[in-house]
């Protein structure tokens, strides 16, 4: 069996009507990537028109409630909460206990409001 | 400067360049409509980035494009071969009318796909070294070496085969 250099690599000719073919695959190319560009644009009109509906629900029940009806329980009524709470807060009557007796307290007077000292008699 | 956005005028590139691109395929996979589809398919992906395309770069990367597809084409062949069908009933469905014989086929098959690229780019798409060198990413004279070892190869196999070489 023989063969050649011209036989091995001989230019064959490609399928008739290639460039047609090619064409309308370019032209659905074309038009899907259209396609894909208006349900892109549909897609994010809905999302913008979904977060505009969030939007206005989240308002609406913020404004019924923005004054929310003191809850009961004592953990609201703690003093400790009158500052976070945004209450009036209300000089505290401090009584401390020694040896299982109640020693007087006096405040002594600081240049800071922020500090408060007291001093223990017995 | 970008490439012609023009569908027309891609399709003129594409009959400039149809045949080269099909013969360098066909090599890979042995199918005509397979070949030209897969042709096609390289244009289709470079049509998608046209934009981003300089002229002189688009032959080289429609070639780089055409090969990697049809090097992925022939390995899934291979793999479907492997898992479902026995070569016998893939053969029974091939056309029968090859232009080439089957023991040549063999041969070029056997080449190792770097030089086999090297080879089929420049007997069947007529590039220089340069041109070759740019579709690969390789250098100028590893084209020249590739190109002479994978000749030497295609020779020495069909010689093994008992086929017979002529330079004509």
């Amino acid at each position: 069996m023989k063969t050649s250099r011209g036989e091995v690599f001989a230019q064959l000719e490609p399928p008739v009507a290639g460039a047609e073919r090619l064409a309308s695959r370019l032209a659905s190319a074309s038009g899907g990537a259209r396609g894909g560009a208006l349900r892109w644009a549909a897609g994010a009109a809905g999302v913008a028109a979904a977060a505009l509906a969030l939007a206005a629900l989240v308002q609406v029940e913020g404004r019924h409630h923005r004054s929310p009806p003191p809850p009961g329980g004592s953990l609201y009524a703690a003093p400790e909460f009158d500052r976070l709470l945004g209450r009036n807060v209300e000089p505290y009557k401090l009584s401390v206990s020694l040896n299982r007796r109640e020693v007087h307290v006096v405040e002594v007077p600081t240049s800071d409001p922020k500090i408060r000292l007291y001093a223990l008699q017995e | 400067m970008s490439l012609g956005l023009d569908e027309a005028q891609w399709i003129e590139y594409y009959v400039a360049l149809e045949k080269p691109l099909f013969n360098v395929v066909y090599r890979w996979l042995w199918d005509a409509e397979e070949s030209r589809d897969v042709v096609q398919d390289a244009f289709l992906r470079c049509w998608k980035i046209r934009a981003s395309i300089r002229p002189d770069g688009f032959k080289a990367l429609v070639f780089r494009t055409a090969l990697r597809l049809a090097s992925n084409r022939r390995r899934r062949k291979k793999l479907w071969r492997m898992v479902s069908l026995g070569e016998d009933v893939v053969e029974a469905c091939t056309p029968p009318a090859e232009p080439l014989p089957r023991p040549v086929r063999d041969a070029v098959d056997a080449l190792p796909e770097a030089h086999k690229r090297v080879l089929l780019l420049s007997e069947l798409a007529g590039m220089s070294y340069a041109e070759i060198a740019a579709v690969l990413g390789i250098k100028e004279g590893t084209v020249g070496s590739r190109r002479n070892r994978a000749l030497a190869m295609l020779r020495g196999t069909l010689a093994r085969r008992g086929i017979e070489w002529h330079e004509d």
